[in-house]
């Protein structure tokens, strides 16, 4: 299956390219007139193909929820966002992005109180509009999703928690969008509801599309994702197959490996240090301060590199590589 | 499409926020500057603005009397200016002492149901008449003239204020930092000190400046009426109330520059207390 | 020192349904337990009336047969499950350490640097936070500590990190631990290697016979 993934990647279309994104805060210190800038995000690249799910994942502070506001134009005033973000393999600029959001590129909120609690939760759905298609259109989706009639007459708040993460999935899709991108969309849900969210999003992938989940569980991204992007202090350390997490050796990153080694079920290792804060980020490899085999060049600008069908931004890639292949012969 | 996507950039307002933190700060002092010296002149020009002379009666606007000269021939500027400065005075003293009773109650309101009640029910008898009403009978019964006018104002602007700082008690009183700081064993007078006053102090200084122009405007109004100041007094309510039945016969002056100044100084108080709220804002740090 | 809860009911003011019905429990300041239950059980409601923070609608909560102090330093102290809301937005980070008088170790223990303390909240990150709440939880007359979900938003390192110093430092002071959690595998995993007990919530009920 693995074999039959990559392969398909390289005619697959890609849906949503970022490339070298940039996302600073210009921010005033505390009681003078000197301003800084904050890089929230530097030279993010993640990209979304026709027919996978992707997963972003990040603790607090990694800048994913900027990276949604970034595409969304949700950011507030005193940001500056460089770096390109193609959509279909045409650079979606601002203007461009602003058509294309709601409708080809849908957003799903975190939290099921984003729905209006005053509002029928069909209205909800039609948002505004009033033609027969749509309506047709709201009740195919709800008959999809095994809801009722019912439920466009109801509010949100007779909806169990199931159904109206469901309703905004629908919200998502009214349009027939091409990509979905969901931030925590399980977040504070059961395992089983979680599971039947995540079923959702595969079948929607299925059909030729694409979803970018944001989140912070790892464990949660490696049950549904095809890829995960791993992000660390604003930037991304590693782009793998989820199937990469299936052992220790097939990561390539030190950071995803530390992450790896702190899994409750994989040892539960403590290692020390933290994600350093935006202020306080430096040139060059941001997890070198944490990494056991640091160097001189961990200091430099350091590219993302091919390894093995995946991404990672490290200088010992090429070597860790090598040693992976190594093993795997014997 | 060759793959590589061209690069493009924008930067959102970036000018228009950089700025910002030191406009707020400019404004704030210039503005500040301006009343200091409109204070001290007016209090230099009272005498001149008593000043009868009746060989310049009725003289439009020139170079030595700018605003003009009224039926008495006094000079309209030395009136605007010190009447001003006579309504900025009372205005700090009104506002000063309504910002502080409305943190009094505030925090009384704070202690417990019974006391809550007590206060809402005290705003509610406030805010229930209209307040010019409240003003003209709280300056009357304390008898008029200068005493009546500040206490009537200083009486009857706390509500607002009061509710603004009792909803935010209110919100604060339900925080996990505050119910967390109880179990570890901390005073009330602690919790008042480090958590509580730190979010009611900006509040409580926009709400200043924000009291300002009403109390101003009650005071020119209240004057205006005829329930405030004696008439020789140089107030801008007033020059408006005198200037009112020359009006018609043409003396436009005698009105529009005291009214464009207690105008311009109202507008100008209102900028900077909603300038103060915003500067305050914890969602808007990048101010 | 003994934490007994006897009989708690609880139901939110002008709710129909119980909460919690007739739940009993109790547990020494050497042992460890694992609270767990489906969700909506409520673990967080029992968790909140057990430290103090919420009163229950009939039965008690009792420490060593006293009932819990309502004045001074509380024995029992709980950790939230987000910090962003445990720590006041205007005051300086240095102000959450004085409030839970932290001492030099459990700073250093924690991986708090001395550079945060100066901050403000929105300046740090979540897990930087929840290391701040710990430290204040775990003060020098706190005796049972209830943490309630408290690394669900945290990064898997920043989580093995915190639960590692954590329970040496409880086993060591001998302080009492309630954990509720809902992950399956830091739950398999903290019960092995620390030998604690799991105790599911609905067994705790009256007519179950606890």
């Amino acid at each position: 299956m693995d074999e039959r993934r990559v392969d398909d990647r390289r005619v697959d279309r890609e849906i949503l390219e970022i490339r070298n994104l940039t996302v600073s805060f210009i921010q005033y210190q505390k009681n003078t007139f000197h301003k800084s800038v904050l890089p929230v995000i530097s030279d993010l690249e993640i990209t979304v193909r026709e027919g996978e799910i992707t997963a972003v994942v990040g603790s607090s502070g990694s800048g994913k929820s900027v990276l949604a506001h970034a595409l969304f134009g949700l950011l507030p005033q005193n940001a500056s966002v460089n770096g390109s973000i193609s959509y279909l393999g045409k650079p979606l600029r601002p203007g461009m992005a602003a058509r294309l959001r709601g409708r080809e590129i849908a957003l799903i909120p975190q939290g099921v109180n984003c729905l209006d609690p005053l509002m029928k939760t069909g209205k909800q759905i039609l948002n505004g509009k009033k033609d027969r298609l749509s309506v047709l259109r709201m009740r195919e989706l709800l008959g999809k999703y095994g809801l009722t009639r019912e439920t466009e007459r109801q509010y949100p708040s007779e909806l169990s928690g199931g159904m109206a993460r469901r309703v905004l999935l629908i919200t998502a899709l009214m349009n027939r969008p091409k990509l979905i991108v969901a931030d925590e969309p399980t977040a504070g849900m059961e395992e089983a509801l979680a599971k039947k969210a995540f079923a959702d999003f595969r079948d929607f992938a299925d059909t030729e599309n694409g979803v970018l989940l944001i989140t912070h569980d790892l464990r949660m991204a490696l049950t549904v994702a095809d890829r995960i992007v791993v992000l660390y202090a604003g930037t991304v350390v590693e782009d793998a197959s989820a199937d990469d997490f299936a052992a220790e050796r097939l990561l390539r990153h030190p950071y995803t490996k530390a992450l790896w080694r702190a899994m409750p079920e994989h040892g539960f290792s403590a290692e020390p240090g933290v994600q350093p804060y935006v202020s306080d980020r430096k040139r060059g490899c941001l997890f070198a301060p944490r990494c056991p085999d640091r160097r001189e060049a961990c200091g430099g600008e350091i590219p993302m590199v091919l390894v093995r069908e995946g991404m990672a931004r490290c200088v010992r890639c090429e070597e860790i590589y090598q040693s992976a292949r190594q093993e795997g012969g014997e | 499409m060759d793959g590589t996507p061209e690069r493009f950039c924008f930067k959102i307002h970036a000018q228009y926020t950089a700025n910002q933190r030191k406009k707020v700060i400019l404004l704030a002092v210039g503005a500040l500057v301006f009343f200091v010296v409109l204070v001290v002149a007016g209090f230099f020009l009272k005498e001149r603005a008593m000043e009868t002379d009746f060989s310049r009666k009725n003289m439009l606007p020139c170079v030595p009397y700018l605003f003009g000269t009224d039926w008495m021939g006094r000079d309209m500027f030395a009136r605007t200016v010190s009447g001003l400065s006579f309504s900025i005075l009372l205005g700090v003293c009104a506002s000063v002492v309504s910002a502080g009773i409305a943190l009094v109650l505030a925090a009384i309101s704070a202690c417990g149901k019974a006391a809550d009640d007590m206060a809402g029910w005290l705003t509610d008898l406030m805010m229930g008449a209209p307040h010019i009403v409240v003003l003209i009978l709280v300056s009357c019964a304390l008898g008029k003239g200068l005493r009546g006018v500040a206490a009537g104002i200083a009486l009857t602007h706390w509500p607002g204020l009061f509710r603004i700082l009792r909803s935010e008690i209110l919100q604060q009183k339900e925080a996990a930092y505050i119910a967390i700081a109880r179990r570890l064993g901390k005073s009330r007078l602690y919790i008042v000190r480090k958590h509580l006053l730190p979010h009611l102090l900006p509040q409580l200084l926009a709400g200043l400046t924000l009291q300002f122009p009403h109390a101003i405007l009650h005071e020119a109004g209240l004057t205006f009426l005829g329930f405030g100041l004696p008439p020789e007094e140089p107030a801008i309510g007033i020059i408006l109330s005198e200037s009112m039945s020359h009006l018609s016969t043409g003396k436009w002056w005698l009105a529009l520059f005291p009214g464009l100044a207690l105008a311009g100084s109202t507008v100008l108080f209102e900028r900077i207390g909603n300038m103060l709220r915003t500067f305050y804002d914890p969602s808007r740090v990048q101010m | 020192m003994r934490l007994c809860a006897e009989h708690i009911s609880y139901r939110y003011p002008e709710a129909v349904t119980e909460v919690l019905s007739d739940v009993s429990f109790g547990m020494e300041n050497t042992e460890m337990n694992i609270l767990v239950g489906p969700s909506g059980c409520g673990k967080t409601t029992l968790a909140r009336i057990l430290a103090g923070y919420q009163k229950p609608s009939a039965g008690k909560v009792l420490l060593d047969e006293r009932p819990l102090p309502q004045k001074g330093y509380c024995p029992v102290q709980m950790v939230w499950q987000h910090p962003e809301m445990a720590v006041n937005p205007r005051v300086k980070m240095q102000n959450v350490l004085d409030e839970g008088n932290v001492d030099e170790y459990t700073v250093r223990g924690l991986g708090i640097e001395k550079d945060w303390c100066g901050r403000y909240p929105q300046e740090l990150s979540g897990g930087e936070l929840q290391r701040f709440c710990i430290a204040r939880a775990i003060g020098k007359g706190t005796r049972f500590l209830i943490a309630d979900e408290i690394s669900v938003m945290l990064d898997l390192i920043t989580q093995s990190q915190i639960w590692t110093f954590l329970l040496e430092e409880l086993r060591k002071r001998e302080i009492g631990l309630i954990l509720i959690s809902h992950d399956r595998y830091l739950v398999t995993c903290l019960k092995q290697q620390y030998s604690m007990k799991i105790i599911a919530m609905p067994e705790l009920s009256g007519d179950s016979g606890a």
